[in-house]
């Protein structure tokens, strides 16, 4: 066996059940794509569209997750720390007699050749069942362009903590719209394909140099400088108060800042781009005018972007602060072995999520102040929001913002630990089994509100009995919400993991913020919008108890194997 | 047993057994750790000498039998226990982000007793840079800085596994030291695992050897060198194979003279040599890493012998 067919031996038998799979999914489509006949979900009708809608989301989101999966393992990602400095190619490999052109240029090769049948498969099924016509030879070139340059700037050592990210996320948005901007100018397909052959030499080019500088140890470092050293340095050299602090030190080191920086690069990112967001909401047939009117095109810009961002950021964020070490879900020896109870090792977990929420708003509302004392809108902004002050009485307009401003930073921070849990457990094989059934859930939820959506839009007959619905699911999930909850607070209890004053004081705090949310919406909607089914079961849902609870189970469960 | 009924026992574990799938690491082990001891744990790689130490620090349940530390259970009581404990793993998994001056200051917020005139003078000893990063330093340092992190509190009971595997004699030398220091002090008790015989032999006071998951013997030092010696003997004909001796561990020699690490009192063994034809010609005392190759040829052959 020669050392690259041993390279590739070793590649395959790492990740030949994930290959294995995504290759299956290809031939399983390919065959559906022979066997069905053509364009059998196509859209030819007002009644075709659950079909086509569901075909075209199912052909997505599976190839999705293929080029997901494969541009992970084809960057050695698994593995890697993002925001370090390091290279992220493995070191073990760097001792294998291979030079390292080929250590760079197969990984590459393969990746290409393993992404590029994804996407024709999805496109083929697309023109073959849904008769949607795909583009099949650049955005193929594309995928193996975007896996190059992932690997590229991944395996560069970078001088200081966080660049990579800083470059990985502007690089990859700029990237994406480009062939869109060049075909929107109607350029060739042929000039944009030129493009991206000379984007994926110019990646090979950059791995190479940064993969053979990290394999001889070049590594150059930036310090902080002196002056902005010292008066943090001499505060850390002051010793800890209480167990409980330094605990929550380590958990802010280890994730604290990840959240707030990625609010930080996206606010870089996105606020600059407000104008066409601006632009394009005034130009949307979609939006109601009055609401343009009422908020203010730039207010409703930048409330989209503060809405959507942060909670998608929590939302990726989330699952990764059950790590306990740097890469790892299962919790070292050393840190198993500190005496303290597991419940102040999860309270330091939750405490910075708090901090790490809003210091990540914080940094938002910041880069929001500053682009919009920057770009000269400040006064504009000043006069929107003065306007919308004057329209509404005192009480409801502050109502309403405080309300909004809690209400987001909390869902943030939902999003921050509502999955915690489950990282907690150590088990990787329990988190990828939870993965996988979140995914499996949230697809099969969509695509069965779909069906639902379009089934129900045929049968109006059904309209009164689901307008009697609401209070019963609402009951329903009370219910079962109130036995999870008592299931996984008795079991703390009995264990003793945490003490009995600190449970009923949880359960108290839920209760208040769940009774102060009721009364707030009370007192703010107008009385016939407000319907207490609802409310009462989007309250129930939003706020996290059993999840908080498992917490501390699922870490005993870590610390004691 | 090791410890007479009225010694008090830092450490109980009995009957404790533990798979992992269909492994079984541990099966029915018992073990006793005396107050006031350094206590050693020998054993191949794999032959559950992590597992048994985690089972010490609560870091695995038992999944039979009981393990108490300091009259505890580690599992339900691990602040209790812990805060008594200096663990110095066999991974060094200690944060790697961390400068030595962090995990200093981190590690003291959970121990009331922590000295930082002793830990500075560890830090010195050692030549620990404060500002250097965990995952710069040697794997040396590393075990050092781990050392530093366990001790400076003064533990009642250190933990050590494998704690220089791998590692120069100076860093060694190091370790060696931790463990005088630590018995130095009146009623704490040292327990590690290793594979450095000779260095155990230097500061052991019990001895307990762990194959497959089984305690082969747990014993002091003192009495396992005792009952051990090699005999030479030389036999009226000289013979193919062998013979068949009781208390003979293993056998080196061909012809009319052979060599055997034996197991027994010196009357014992002459009258087993007598028996067999054979007559001593020489007799020597061993060291424990002759008694463990000896004692593992025997586990071996007994094995294939099944």
């Amino acid at each position: 066996m020669t050392p690259t067919m041993a390279l590739a031996y070793l590649f395959w038998t790492r990740h030949r059940r994930g290959l294995t799979l995504v290759g299956g999914y290809c031939l399983a489509v390919l065959l559906l794509c022979a066997v069905a006949p053509a364009g059998v979900f196509a859209l030819s009708s007002d009644e075709s569209i659950s079909l086509f809608m569901t075909a075209s989301i199912v052909l997505c989101s599976g190839s999705g997750v293929a080029v997901g999966y494969l541009v992970l393992i084809f960057t050695f990602s698994r593995e890697a720390q993002l925001e370090t400095c390091e290279s992220s190619y493995p070191a073990r490999l760097w001792t294998r007699p291979l030079p390292t052109y080929a250590l760079v240029g197969w990984p590459m090769l393969w990746g290409s050749a393993a992404l590029m049948p994804v996407w024709l498969t999805y496109a083929w099924a697309e023109r073959q069942l849904c008769s949607l016509d795909l583009p099949l030879a650049w955005p193929s070139l594309m995928a193996a362009v975007l896996l190059a340059w992932c690997q590229a700037i991944l395996w560069t050592s970078f001088p200081m903590p966080w660049l990579r990210l800083l470059l990985l996320i502007p690089g990859g948005t700029i990237f994406f719209f480009t062939p869109m901007i060049m075909l929107d100018f109607d350029e060739s397909s042929t000039a944009l394909c030129g493009l991206l052959a000379g984007l994926l030499l110019a990646a090979y080019g950059t791995a190479l140099r940064s993969v053979a500088r990290a394999r001889c140890g070049e590594h150059r470092r930036w310090g902080w400088p002196d002056w902005l050293r010292w008066p943090w340095a001499a505060r850390s050299r002051r010793p800890f108060s209480s167990p409980a602090w330094a605990q929550l030190w380590f958990e802010w080191r280890l994730h604290g800042l990840g959240f707030p920086m990625a609010m930080a690069i996206l606010a870089i990112l996105v606020f600059p781009m407000m104008p066409l967001l601006v632009e394009a909401l005034n130009s949307s047939d979609q939006l109601p005018p009055s609401l343009r009117q009422e908020i203010g095109s730039l207010w409703l810009a930048a409330a989209s972007q503060m809405l959507v961002l942060p909670l998608y950021s929590a939302m990726l964020v989330g699952p990764q602060l059950g790590k306990c070490s740097g890469k790892s879900f299962v919790l070292s020896s050393y840190l198993a072995t500190r005496p303290v109870p597991v419940a102040m090792l999860v309270r330091a977990k939750f405490a910075m999520t708090v901090c790490s929420t809003l210091a990540g708003w914080g940094a938002l509302i910041l880069g929001l102040l500053l682009w919009l004392t920057l770009s000269g809108h400040a006064v504009e902004a000043a006069q929107q929001f003065e306007t919308m002050r004057q329209k509404h009485a005192p009480g409801v307009f502050w109502g309403w913002l405080t309300l909004l401003v809690v209400g987001v930073i909390l869902l943030t921070w939902v999003q921050m630990v509502q999955e915690m849990w489950i990282g907690l457990t150590g088990r990787t094989r329990a988190i990828e089994i939870w993965n996988f059934i979140k995914v499996g859930f949230l697809i099969g939820l969509i695509l069965l509100g779909l069906w639902f959506g379009f089934w129900l839009a045929k049968h109006p007959e059904w309209w009164p009995l689901l307008e009697r619905l609401p209070p019963w699911l609402a009951g329903t999930a009370v219910i079962l919400k109130g036995l999870a909850a008592v299931w996984s607070l008795s079991v703390l209890k009995r264990r003793q993991l945490i003490p009995s004053g600190v449970l009923w004081g949880v359960l108290a705090i839920w209760l208040a913020l769940a009774g102060g949310l009721f009364a707030a919406l009370y007192a703010l909607l107008p009385y016939k919008w407000f319907y207490w089914p609802g409310v009462i079961l989007g309250i129930v849902l939003l706020l996290p108890l059993t999840r908080l609870a498992l917490a501390p189970l699922a870490l005993s469960w870590n610390r004691h194997r | 047993m090791i410890a007479t009924s009225s010694t008090p026992r830092v450490i109980d574990i009995q009957g404790v057994t533990r798979r992992f799938g269909p492994t079984v690491a541990l099966e029915s082990v018992s073990l006793r750790v005396p107050r006031g001891c350094v206590f050693g744990l020998i054993g191949v790689n794999g032959s559950g000498k992590t597992t048994l130490l985690k089972h010490v620090l609560g870091l695995l349940k038992a999944q039979t039998g009981s393990v108490r530390v300091f009259e505890r259970d580690p599992v339900a009581d691990p602040v209790g226990v812990l805060s008594r404990i200096g663990y110095l793993a066999e991974e060094n998994d200690l944060p790697p982000w961390m400068t030595v001056a962090e995990l200093i200051r981190y590690t003291k917020a959970f121990y009331p007793s922590w000295s930082d005139e002793d830990a500075e003078k560890m830090r010195r000893q050692f030549g620990l840079d404060p500002n250097g990063r965990i995952d710069t330093l040697s794997k040396g340092q590393k075990a050092r800085a781990g050392l530093l992190a366990a001790m400076a509190y003064r533990p009642d009971l250190l933990v050590l596994d494998e704690p220089a595997s791998g590692l120069d004699p100076l860093v060694r030398r190091d370790i060696l030291g931790a463990i005088v220091r630590t018995i130095a002090d009146e009623g704490r008790t040292v327990l590690f695992s290793s594979h450095l015989l000779d260095e155990l032999e230097r500061v052991a006071d019990y001895v307990a050897m762990i194959d497959k998951g089984r305690i082969v013997f747990s014993t002091a030092l003192d009495d396992l060198q005792a009952t051990h010696r090699r005999l030479t003997l030389r036999f009226a004909v000289a013979r193919s194979h062998p013979p068949e001796v009781r208390g003979a561990l293993s056998w080196e020699g061909a012809g009319q003279e052979w060599t055997a690490v034996c197991y027994g009192t010196t009357g014992e063994l002459q009258a087993a040599a007598s028996a067999c034809g054979a007559s001593i010609v020489a007799e020597h005392h061993v060291g424990l890493d002759e008694i463990f190759v000896a004692r593992m040829r025997q586990t071996n052959a007994i094995l294939e012998q099944e």
